[in-house]
């Protein structure tokens, strides 16, 4: 650790600041000429600039998962190409496969490096989930797969451009092996933009500050986080603490996966070992090395980082362990299409249980400590033929709710907690695109973990087909038998992911008398409750699908939560009476809260904890 | 006996009221005066006579005689920033009532960038509508516009009487698909205006007929919000300016930059949120046209905020549409779907006060205000602020700060400096204000280029516009880093109240209608057509001729199941497949200038959303006045010389100082130099040099670029 002396704080100051500024630049650069909306609306995707050697330096301020892949891609680049003897100028690498550092096929990277007066000094990056790279099903990762190699094409680092001309044959190559193949060539020229722009601006600060000063501001913001990441942790108590989570359903057998993590803090460091996790699973659910590493900053960046900047020097601090050939350091060919929402997220929910208990224990730090934020996903895909007579797969993001916070509430509604921007789409826009009719979509009661700070709420909806004859519905998700997002401290998980078809219903009926029904149990038929993973499965006219996300963990006993808060939950509709009696102690007497009732019945609560 | 007639524009600001008066002849006069926060109406009175004064007139002679008066305000902003608007209830679809709250996640909507990662910050802005005032009716129609569940008249009914009695006094109706058909928002509507005439309703369909139902939900709320305080307070004023002999409708500034008569601007109040800020790009838009330059960047430096516009051709850059991929805009972090002009802000102005934090330096984003204000403003600020440094550097003088109305602390300056910055980091006070003042130029500078480039625009294209308190100071210094040449126009200080004064009457009409390629022309007519005959009444509305008034179509297009849609114009007259095709070939072209060729995704085709027209109504003014070219020695303004910095990199050395009183058009001064005028001061490094044109504005240009 050296204190960095080259510059002063003023210039400092400016070329960090262009450092993000350059960033910014990159990130409306993919933003531009991608036509992808998962990357212009969901902001799925992020960019980065790093050291020669891989070291991150500055990411921009959309999903920060990509900090765990850009040191791990640029190693493997470095390590493919002869220790970078094969890197030249006006190089740039396009990946892909989640054994060299990506986290699964879908996001394909194109990392480039950045040479001045004729030496590789830095490296810009691109990373974005893209609609299709192949494989047995739309969209790519299906639940049938079994090996890796059905689930797409995997790139290892390839020169997407060499010496500034664009390879075409590496490109036709990739775009004859995807779905949607406009848009995915579309995106790949984006990517090549992105950097563009990156390595012209990043030579521009390197002309106008010299070589000495630029260098030396990009390894001073890495040096300043890890000297203030280290400080934090002095000022966290020495510890050994144990967490789990889980993963339901592997795409084949609706059985249960544990996740093991034993963390350690020992003076200025933290490492993560997942020795114990259960062995690689035959169905896409896996991670790599990658997954692996992305879940455990998943955790540490927002936790414990929230007011340092996210880089490699973070990382530093940190030693990151699991045996190969489990299902978060898995080998080839398991299958890992859903590492992004499987593995990584259970590696990071392990990993936030861990990290809160350990700022919980801290008198200065715990008010960082909280609840996992939803836990799983559970968007569905809606396929079929549209309203428009396309064949057509729309996959809609919902939300889940935040992890309660041990001085506040978890956000309703709050998204993942690894998107800083992120935002679902509005019902219009879903009927625009799906040929579906949302009956309600809102704030699930009870769906946020019960605590003294309760977790967010999740989204539910329901919807029927409308408009097409052909419509089928799948998902994959998990949390369905286990809760995905554990509460702290006394804190309840936040809710289930909840999926159902209701068949041979009485929909119509109920719609032509003037009503619109505001829960499944409302209409009649028979109802069919999916798994954590359920393949495409198709809508009559008759069904109707509903669909809920996991609520947000909880923090503290709710038997401490404050008596307003809870009256006002119920009046919110976001917690039920029922609950409020029974988990709460509250008692709701004509909108106010029974007092002498809620002492009585909170002491009862007690006493059954107790067996007295 | 006054024979003259006179354009007021008055502009309410965070600080300042200004003034502008403008006779036929172009003489102009401006004035000053500090807000009113309790009274917003007082300041503006006093600023009308202020004016009066200064062409010895009574207040009422002036206003008799004033065939324009236009006026922008801070009521609505205001009103948000504090929530100060009125109890407002909201009646919504049902199944959807936390579509509001919810806010399709926004998390980060509206913070800036720095804040995104820290979850303490993962907080919900306070309700506009709390859930509590939230009523579901049943009802549902569908995205063509078929009703699927009709309304239940006695639902709705239950729902009004449920809001009434907890006493609110607007109600905002947003049904989903309501743009599609509107039929059951204006069966709400009668059902509150037959019962409670005296409750102010908004239906989304007619304040925004457009797709997206959190921001049309939003936009309607804000405007139940606001505009029974905004119709308060110009009843209130306009009762004052008729008593007091204006004859003529006074115009209210609106965000989309054009004015809108008091009557027709009550109903929506939300329309009027970015008055200010929207005035000084139209402004510069109006001076661009009369120089001959059609591409600029305008830059308002003040208080408290950098504020950057773009102007294309002629025309300034709207916001983006709330739910389109980049951010539009945002108040109280609520999205906003109504067209306004573009502006970007960071916390940099003349008093963001400079901090250390972490060991790493800081300018803005909080700001010492005019109270306490900088330290050298001698009222108790402590903490040093860019105004503190910008004193230290020599750039404003301590005596005739704001034409003498205030004494600057040189010394309290220093100590600021000194205390908050040097001390800390080891340094010496000089050099602590020269890194302030080389800090704010290059995030000022790194903002436009943000903008710009952001746009697939190339700053070299353009001519930079810089006003405000503090734009001159440092204009010189953040548009050279980007190559600019700059205009600095003859009222920066006051620039806001001039594009108020001289703005057209403008409005906008738009309705969502998703087509996809081919698309039938006889429905794209039939849409224009509609719009059209709302655009013309509106015109008659203002009382002015059809000659008068001009209609823009236009649409937005983009490729199909992208989310980068464009605003194409589209030519007046019948719609045939002919004019399809040229929208479609012209959509593709600005789809490649924008975002770089080889980005069009043609084999995709091509949707439409929105449907629009703009109605402009010209009003005739005068003209502003010019001036004979004199020789280019400015050597009679020439005041004297004193140290400042004049080269970023060197020590304090004397420089001359001018009086922009006392410049004539024609006149030349090649930097080092000061030009010091009421209300700011120019600096000029040596590399540049400037131009006083026949309006009296200021060019400034590096040296030998001719």
């Amino acid at each position: 650790m050296r204190e960095n002396k080259v510059t002063d704080p003023f210039t400092y100051e400016i070329v960090s600041h262009k450092l993000w500024q350059i960033t910014e630049e990159m990130a409306l650069a993919m933003k531009n000429v991608s036509g992808s909306p998962i990357v212009t609306e969901a902001n799925d995707f992020n960019v980065a600039i790093s050291l020669s050697d891989g070291q991150l330096s500055t990411m921009g301020a959309h999903n920060a998962l990509v900090a765990g892949v850009i040191p791990l891609l640029i190693r493997n680049i470095l390590e493919d190409y002869g220790s970078g003897n094969e890197i030249c100028k006006g190089d740039m690498f396009i990946i892909n496969d989640p054994h060299k550092g990506a986290l699964h096929q879908l996001d394909l990277a194109v990392v480039a490096p950045v040479h001045y007066q004729n030496e590789l000094v830095a490296w810009t990056s691109v990373i974005a989930h893209e609609v299709d790279i192949g494989g047995m099903q739309h969209g790519s990762p299906s639940p049938k797969a079994t090996e890796i190699f059905q689930e797409g094409l995997r790139i290892p680092a390839l020169k997407l451009v060499e010496k500034e001309k664009f390879q075409w044959d590496i490109f036709r190559m990739i775009l004859s092996n995807v779905r949607q193949s406009g848009l995915v060539g579309l995106d790949i020229k984006a990517r090549v933009a992105t950097n563009s722009v990156g390595q012209a601006r990043l030579h521009d600060l390197f002309s106008r500050f010299g070589r000495k000063v630029t260098l030396s501001v990009m390894q001073g913001v890495i040096d300043r986080s890890e000297k203030k990441f280290r400080e934090r942790l002095l000022e966290l108590p020495e510890s050994h603490v144990g967490a789990i989570d889980y993963i339901d359903h592997d795409g084949h057998t609706n059985k249960v996966y544990k996740i093991v993590l034993k963390m350690t803090k020992e003076s200025d460091s933290l490492s993560f070992d997942y020795s114990g996790t259960d062995e690689q699973a035959p169905g896409h659910i896996n991670c790599t090395i990658s997954g692996l590493v992305t879940g455990v900053m998943g955790a540490v960046f927002p936790y414990i980082c929230y007011d340092i900047p996210w880089n490699q020097g973070v990382m530093k601090a940190i030693s990151i362990y699991a045996p190969e050939g489990s299902l978060v350091n898995c080998k080839p060919p398991a299958p890992t299409g859903w590492a992004s929402i499987a593995g990584m997220f259970a590696v990071r929910n392990a990993a936030i249980q861990a990290v809160c208990k350990l700022l919980g224990s801290s008198k200065k730090h715990w008010r960082q400590a909280g609840g996992v934020w939803e836990g799983g996903k559970a968007a569905p895909v809606i396929m079929g033929i549209n309203q428009y007579g396309e064949r057509s797969a729309y996959l809609y993001q919902s939300s889940g709710g935040a992890g309660a916070m041990a001085y506040k509430d978890g956000y309703d509604c709050s998204f993942s907690i690894s998107s800083t921007k992120p935002s679902i789409p509005n019902i219009e826009t879903a009927e625009t695109f799906a040929p579906v009719l949302f009956l309600f979509n809102r704030f699930r009661k009870d769906s946020g973990g019960s605590g003294k700070y309760r977790g967010g709420a999740a989204l539910e909806f329901a919807f029927v087909r409308h408009g097409s004859n052909n419509v089928s519905v799948g998902g994959s998700g998990h949390g369905a038998v286990v809760p995905a997002s554990q509460g702290i401290f006394g804190g309840y998980p936040g809710g289930f992911i909840l999926r159902s078809i209701k068949r041979q219903t009485n929909i119509d009926a109920i719609l032509v008398a003037g009503k619109i029904p505001q829960s499944i149990e409302e209409i009649d038929g028979n109802v069919e409750v999916l798994p954590a993973k359920f393949p495409p499965t198709s809508l009559d006219s008759d069904a109707v699908f509903y669909n809920s996300y996991s609520g947000g963990g909880g923090y503290g006993d709710p038997l401490d939560r404050d008596v307003q808060s809870v009256l006002q939950d119920v009046i919110n509709d976001i917690v039920s009476p029922e609950a409020a009696r029974s988990i709460y102690g509250v008692v709701l007497r004509r909108g106010s809260v029974d007092l002498p009732m809620k002492e009585e019945l909170r002491k009862t609560i007690r006493n059954d904890r107790l067996g007295v | 006996m006054v024979s003259m007639m006179y354009t007021i524009g008055i502009d309410v600001g965070g600080t300042f009221t200004d003034g502008f008066l403008m006779d036929e002849l172009g003489t102009m006069v401006s004035a000053k005066t500090p807000s009113t926060q309790e009274d917003l109406a007082t300041g503006v009175k006093e600023c009308v006579s202020l004016l009066a004064k200064q062409i010895n007139l009574l207040p009422r002679e002036l206003l008799n005689n004033t065939h324009l008066f236009s006026h922008g305000t801070t009521v609505v902003v205001n009103a948000l920033l504090q929530y100060r608007g009125v109890k407002t209830g909201l009646i919504t679809t049902k199944g959807f009532k936390n579509h509001l709250v919810m806010m399709r996640v926004g998390r980060g909507a509206g913070l800036p960038e720095s804040e995104l990662r820290d979850m303490n910050r993962v907080v919900r802005p306070a309700p506009i509508v709390p859930l509590s005032l939230t009523e579901e009716v049943t009802e549902r129609v569908d995205r063509e516009g078929k009703i699927v569940v009709p309304l239940d008249l006695d639902d709705a009914r239950k729902a009004i009487n449920k809001l009434v009695r907890q006493r609110v006094k607007a109600i905002g109706v947003s049904l989903l698909w309501s743009f599609k058909n509107s039929s059951h928002e204006k069966r709400v509507r009668d059902l509150i205006e037959e019962s409670y005439p005296e409750i102010f309703v908004t239906t989304s369909s007619e304040l925004v007929p457009v797709s997206g139902e959190y921001e049309r939900t939003a936009t309607t709320v804000l405007n139940c919000y606001v505009s029974p305080m905004l119709t308060k307070y110009l009843r209130r004023l306009e009762n004052y300016l008729r008593q007091n002999g204006l004859s003529r409708d006074p115009l209210i500034m609106q965000s989309l930059g054009g004015v809108l008569p008091f009557s027709e601007a009550c109903g929506r109040g939300i329309s009027a949120l970015m008055s200010g800020p929207a005035a000084g790009v139209v402004g510069s838009n109006y001076l661009a046209r009369l120089l001959g330059f059609k591409n600029v960047i305008t830059t308002d430096m003040g208080g408290t905020s950098f504020d950057v516009g773009v102007i294309i051709d002629n025309t300034p850059l709207l916001a983006p549409s709330a739910y389109s991929p980049r951010n539009g805009p945002h108040i109280v972090r609520y999205s906003l779907l109504l067209p306004m002009i573009d502006i970007t802000s960071i916390g940099s102005g003349g008093g963001s006060i400079v901090s250390i934090d972490n060991g790493e330096v800081k300018i803005g984003p909080r700001s010492a205000g005019s109270s306490p204000g900088p330290a050298c403003y001698n009222r108790g600020g402590i903490e040093a602020t860019v105004t503190d440094a910008d004193l230290v550097l020599g750039y404003i003088s301590s005596e005739s700060f704001l034409g003498g109305m205030m004494q600057l602390s040189k010394r309290k300056a220093i100590a600021s400096l000194k205390e908050t910055i040097a001390d800390p980091f080891g340094i010496d006070v000089f050099d602590a204000a020269k890194g302030i003042w080389k800090v704010t130029n290059s995030q000022a500078s790194d903002l436009i280029r943000n903008v710009t480039v952001g746009k697939g625009l190339d700053p070299h294209d353009f001519t930079l516009f810089a006003f405000g308190g503090a734009g001159p100071i440092h204009c010189a210094s953040y548009g050279a880093e980007l190559g600019m040449s700059i205009i600095i126009p003859q009222l920066a200080p006051q620039y806001s109240a001039f594009g108020v004064a001289i703005s057209d009457l403008k409005q906008t009409f738009s309705f969502s209608d998703y087509m996809r390629s081919p698309f039938e022309p006889k429905r794209i007519g039939s849409s224009f057509t509609k719009l059209e005959t709302r655009a013309r009444k509106e015109g008659r509305a203002w009382g002015l001729a059809n000659s008068e008034v001009r209609l823009f179509r236009s649409i937005d297009m983009r490729y199909r199941a992208q989310t980068n849609s464009l605003t194409v114009p589209v030519p007046p007259g019948a719609v045939t497949n002919k004019t399809i095709r040229s929208i479609v070939m012209r959509f593709q072209e600005l789809y490649e200038s924008r975002y770089g060729k080889g980005t069009a995704y043609a084999e995709a085709g091509t949707e439409l959303t929105n449907f629009r027209i703009d109605v402009v109504g010209t009003r005739r003014r005068p003209q502003l006045k010019k001036f004979d070219v004199n020789d280019p020695d400015p050597s009679r303004a020439l005041k004297g010389k004193r140290e400042a910095l004049v080269e970023a990199d060197d020590d304090l050395g004397m420089t001359a100082i001018y009086d922009a009183k006392r410049l004539r058009a024609g006149n030349i001064i090649r930097g080092p130099s000061v030009i010091e005028s009421e209300g700011t001061s120019v600096v000029l490094p040596p590399s540049q040099s400037l131009l006083v044109d026949q309006y009296l504005n200021f060019h400034i240009d590096r040296n030998g670029d001719d």
